[in-house]
């Protein structure tokens, strides 16, 4: 039924096209927004497709960040669409993870243009995590890791000289940053997904990258009794009670608390690799970004190299008239010369493993290089469970830390939801 | 005392002279009408007594007390509208207590006074009942009695009966000079008919242009009329004016010529102006076929059964309206001849000054 | 007989659209509350109430449809004394009624992330206008208040929103208030009545349809609000600011997170509905009066 509605709608699409006939037109839809960097770069990447491929011309739509709904609702309602981009964890929780993408395996072992495969060419940490029950439905392109961004001038000042590998030693270097008179640690009240990030690495640092997860899949919930959970909360705690985060943070709403980096009142933010981009207009001239890796926490399970990030792939709807045509543009977009132009002149981490990153991100480089994996937002938590993730994990994370609920209110809290979630499914 | 004064008043709208140097005293127990055609400050000069309009200069006082800077609610006057501007969720009674009952009288006073209004006005049946669910006389009424209740210092009227129709007007009229005697209260008074100035008023105060014209008793005014304009304004139909071709002062007598005829007149005492202009009221013609000072042409025949109006065309071309007593047969065409017997004489200087005034 | 039929011809098109685009997607809506559906090409599964039964359970739910009712009444009373004092005072005959009238109705007209931007700026703890301006006239420690904290920002994202909706109901209210004739207050002023007397017993009696038609239009507002909270949390809605309409929204259209849970978001819209008309019934039951003929 659905088949005969979807082919005289592509046959009503074909005779519009007219003398277009012979031609291949790729329906894009777009994650970004026409006028960001990144849309830029595309739209260049498909001119240059298009110059080299005469019979190809492209078709966008630049929907911005929700993208993916917007998509599903177009599917939903018969529209074509051959090419759409969305977030790595967005896709794996949604287009892809509900089956309705095709799957990418044989685009990532076909050849590259570079020599050698495509998925060769990728960071394999990262590829790995395109990969869902065993088939690659996403291929990315582009991301951001999430780190702890400074000003290198004021560590420096600060006489903060080696990067900091554990948290005792961290502490040290905020405490020195904060004698110096500049506030170590910038923080945004109201933004739960950046906040959640300290307790995250914390927890990952802690108990292994794996803990969340397993805590949340436990029914009965008692799994965020366990002492890691109270000492991540405790860590997190003594960087209020130590004065490293201004109380006065409780109540800036973005960018208030980033715009204190940019003023040179703080030192120190734990955040995306967008953060020297979003900034860069208001930091003075010859700000010197640093990022680093979030410390190991003595005696914990984790990998002080494990980096979380926010990444950005193409995928191809079930369903998409040009599929082939799509699977040889996403070749292109992942070749060195196209990923190097979108590191260049967008500003952000790419895939492709051989390109170097702009110079204010470099750091951010260096840490997916060294990374032994590269973890999911809320480690994985955000694609498997996506509702708990925004309405419990966040939610209940934002209000301890901010002190709005103890930490015992924050672990009883956290059993009784989480025995709730699953009752209530 | 007088129960009200105007002393120099002086009103500005911008640009625009409301009133000018306006005096005026009134008598307690007085029925004053103020008229004139629209735009002429009446109700400007009503509206400054209340206290809704502010003086640009000039005295206000009301029995003797100056109430110009005061608030409409100090001035202890009362007020019905041309509108009623009755509250349309109120009923009759509530409509009639609301005063009382933002002074927070107590209940059974309110009920008290609002019963004594009402009887006075005959409305006592429909005290439940909502504006809307009255007549037009019945709703002037509801807005009499909450005048009535306040028991003012003074009345004011703003051309109360003008938004009923033409037998409920007179009836209101009658309705509203005996409430006067019962009350025996000031009373002042706006119209434009000058039939309710003449039937009301005590006296009659004719306005123009921002200024007061002529001040006295309706017949004085109607028989001595200080000039043109308040000759012409009462009467009904109006006076008309004919240009004078000559005239001439024999001993106690003046004699006029117009339109091809004279009329012989008593001289005016103590008066210098020179005679232009004479003022004919409709009832000044009388028939006379045997002698008559003129014979104008019949263009239109109104015939009124107790009397007959006859709009004419002198020689020279003026119209003159007349009056008959009974029916006169007469059609359009005739020449009708006429003698002229000046009841009361007008006649006017360059200036329009009455010379008889 | 004729006539009938000329009715129904003329009536059937109105009907037919009326038909088409309210009651028969309501009934939809309805009947799409009633199933486990992501959006995406999957067949959606038939669950009964079980969508209904999670809401009732679900503690993210009560604290959005808290908010919102919080959001109607409270909000509601402070727009509607505020509209009512600013009317009272426009209409006491000072100078600058237009002004007036075009200075509380320009949020109105102004893009909510602009004016969510403006907010962010007075209320921001250390350089924001409020502060600054209590710390100027010596009130120190209010000063420091962090007014977008977590405990205080639901207050004051309502605050601002009482400053957008005032503006709004203060034209129609003032609208209605031009109608009444100038002798009725006139006549007032004359009996001796007050400010408050004339808006007490003149004022409100008289513009009782204009009012009802307000609360009406705030019930419908307030109930499905979602623009401005969400405008108000920038890149992220804290939960503090959820109301039903954004928690419609985080449910069924994957904001930043994948949830794709169309079926519940879709539960959550026919409680909004239902809310919605259940108030306007009250409030029209309540406040049920004669026409008035002025």
């Amino acid at each position: 039924m659905s088949d005969i509605k979807l082919s005289g709608l592509s046959l009503i699409a074909t005779l519009m096209a007219g003398t277009a006939f012979a031609e291949t037109e790729i329906t894009y839809w777009s994650f970004w927004n026409e006028p960001e960097p990144q849309a830029q770069v595309l739209k260049a990447l498909m001119d240059e497709y298009s110059a080299a491929n005469p019979d190809v011309t492209f078709n966008v739509v630049w929907n911005g960040r929700q993208n993916q709904t917007t998509v599903r609702n177009a599917l939903a309602g018969g529209t074509s669409i051959d090419l759409m981009d969305a977030d790595m964890d967005g896709l794996n929780g949604g287009l892809v993870g509900q089956g309705a993408a095709i799957a990418l395996d044989d685009l990532v072992a076909s050849d590259s243009p570079d020599g050698g495969t495509v998925g060769e060419a990728i960071y394999p940490a990262l590829l790995a995590n395109a990969e869902l029950n065993g088939s690659v439905g996403q291929l990315p392109y582009a991301f951001y890791t999430y780190q702890i961004f400074y000003n290198a001038a004021q560590m420096r000042d600060a006489g903060v000289s080696a990067t900091p590998a554990t948290w005792a030693e961290y502490m040290d270097a905020m405490k020195a940053v904060q004698a110096s008179g500049v506030n170590a640690i910038a923080v945004e009240s109201d933004i739960a997904f950046y906040n959640i990030n300290w307790f995250n690495y914390l927890l990952a640092r802690i108990a292994g990258p794996d803990f969340v997860l397993k805590a949340a899949e436990d029914k009965t919930g008692e799994t965020w009794r366990d002492p890691a959970v109270r000492q991540a909360l405790e860590l997190e705690a003594a960087l209020w009670a130590d004065g490293l985060i201004p109380e006065e943070s409780k109540g800036y709403q973005w960018p208030a608390g980033q715009q204190t980096l940019a003023f040179g009142e703080t030192a120190t933010e734990l955040v995306g690799s967008w953060l020297p981009i979003e900034l860069a207009d208001q930091v003075d001239e010859g700000f010197e970004w640093g990022a680093m890796n979030f410390p190991m926490v003595e005696g914990g399970k984790g990998d002080v190299n494990d980096t979380i990030i926010y990444a950005v792939s193409f995928a191809i709807p079930d369903g998409a008239e040009d599929a082939d045509a799509a699977q040889d543009f996403i070749r292109f977009a992942l070749s060195k010369s196209a990923q190097q132009k979108m590191a260049d002149d967008a500003l952000i981490g790419v895939a492709n493993a051989s390109v170097e990153w702009a110079d204010v991100i470099s750091d951010s480089r260096e840490a997916v290089a060294n990374a032994t994996s590269l973890l999911s937002e809320n480690l994985g938590l955000k694609v498997a469970y996506a509702d708990y993730s925004s309405n419990i994990y966040e939610a209940m994370h934002n209000k301890v830390f901010l002190g709005q609920i103890s930490i015992d209110e924050f672990v009883d809290g956290m059993v009784e939801q989480t025995k709730g979630y699953w009752e209530n499914r | 005392m007088t129960a009200f004064e105007a002393i120099s008043l002086d009103k500005h709208y911008g640009e625009f002279h409301a009133l000018k140097d306006i005096n005026l005293s009134v008598e307690p127990g007085e029925f004053i009408v103020l008229v004139g055609p629209s735009g002429c400050g009446k109700s400007t000069l009503m509206r400054t007594i209340a206290g809704l309009e502010k003086v640009t200069s000039g005295d206000l006082k009301i029995d003797g007390r100056s109430v110009t800077g005061l608030l409409p609610k100090e001035r202890d006057v009362a007020m019905v509208f041309q509108s009623y501007a009755l509250y349309p969720h109120m009923t009759v009674a509530e409509n009639i207590g609301f005063g009382m009952k933002i002074a927070k009288r107590p209940k059974a006073e309110i009920q008290e006074k609002v019963l004594a209004a009402a009887k006075v006005l005959k409305i006592e049946d429909y005290l439940n009942r909502k504006p809307k669910a009255l007549s037009g006389g019945q709703r002037q009424r509801v807005a009499i009695g909450r005048a009535i209740v306040r028991d003012p210092k003074i009345f004011l009227f703003d051309e109360p009966l003008s938004n009923l129709d033409a037998a409920l007007r007179v009836e209101m009229r009658v309705e509203l000079a005996r409430l006067h005697k019962q009350l025996d209260a000031t009373m002042i008074y706006v119209t434009h008919d000058q039939v309710e100035a003449m039937t009301l008023a005590d006296r009659i105060v004719v306005m123009n242009g921002g200024v007061i014209e002529q001040i006295g008793a309706p017949l004085d005014l109607f028989n001595r009329p200080r000039n043109k304009f308040v000759a012409g304004f009462l009467g009904q139909p109006p006076a008309i004016f004919v240009r004078l071709d000559g005239h001439e002062v024999k001993g106690s007598r003046l004699q006029v010529q117009f339109s091809g005829t004279s009329v012989d007149l008593p001289a005016p005492e103590n008066q210098t102006g020179t005679p232009v202009e004479i003022g004919l009221r409709p009832d000044f013609f009388e028939l006379d076929p045997e002698n008559p000072d003129l014979s104008p042409q019949v263009e239109v025949v109104e015939q009124l059964g107790d009397t007959t109006l006859l709009y004419t065309r002198l020689p020279d071309g003026q119209q003159a309206t007349v009056q008959l007593p009974g029916q006169v047969t007469a059609k359009s065409g005739d020449r009708i001849p006429l003698r002229i017997k000046c009841k009361s004489p007008l006649i006017f200087d360059e200036a329009g000054r009455n010379l008889f005034a | 007989m004729i006539g009938k039929r000329l009715i129904g011809l003329f009536v059937t098109p109105a009907l037919a659209i009326y038909l088409c685009f309210f009651l028969i997607p309501t009934g939809f809506t309805f009947y799409f509350s009633l199933f486990d559906w992501s959006g995406f090409g999957t067949e959606a599964q038939f669950i009964g109430f079980d969508n209904y039964r999670r809401l009732w359970n679900d503690p993210t739910f009560w604290l959005s449809f808290r908010n919102t009712l919080a959001l109607l009444f409270v909000g509601g009373f402070f727009v509607f004394v505020l509209a009512f004092l600013y009317t009272i005072l426009i209409n006491s005959g000072i100078w600058g009624k237009k002004l007036f009238r075009l200075v509380f109705f320009l949020p109105n007209v102004v893009s909510v992330v602009a004016l969510s931007a403006m907010w962010a700026y007075i209320y921001n703890p250390r350089y924001g206008l409020l502060n600054t301006s209590l710390k100027a006239v010596g009130l120190d420690e209010m000063g420091r208040t962090l007014w977008t904290s977590p405990d205080n920002i639901f207050w004051a994202m309502l605050a601002a929103l009482v400053w957008v909706f005032t503006g709004f109901f203060l034209i129609l209210l003032l609208a209605g208030v031009d109608k009444i004739p100038p002798d009725m207050y006139e006549a007032a002023d004359l009996e001796g009545a007050n400010l408050w007397h004339k808006f007490w017993y003149i004022t409100v009696p008289m513009i009782w349809d204009v009012m009802t038609i307000s609360f009406v239009i705030w019930i419908i507002n307030a109930v499905k609000m979602f623009e401005f909270p969400f405008a108000f949390g920038f890149l992220q809605v804290p939960q503090q600011l959820y109301t039903l309409g954004i928690y419609l929204y985080i449910m069924g259209f994957g904001q930043r997170d994948p949830i794709y849970q169309l079926g519940y978001a879709t539960a959550i819209g026919v409680v909004m509905l239902v809310l919605a008309f259940s108030l306007i019934v009250l409030v029209r039951r309540l406040m049920r009066r004669d026409q008035l003929e002025f």
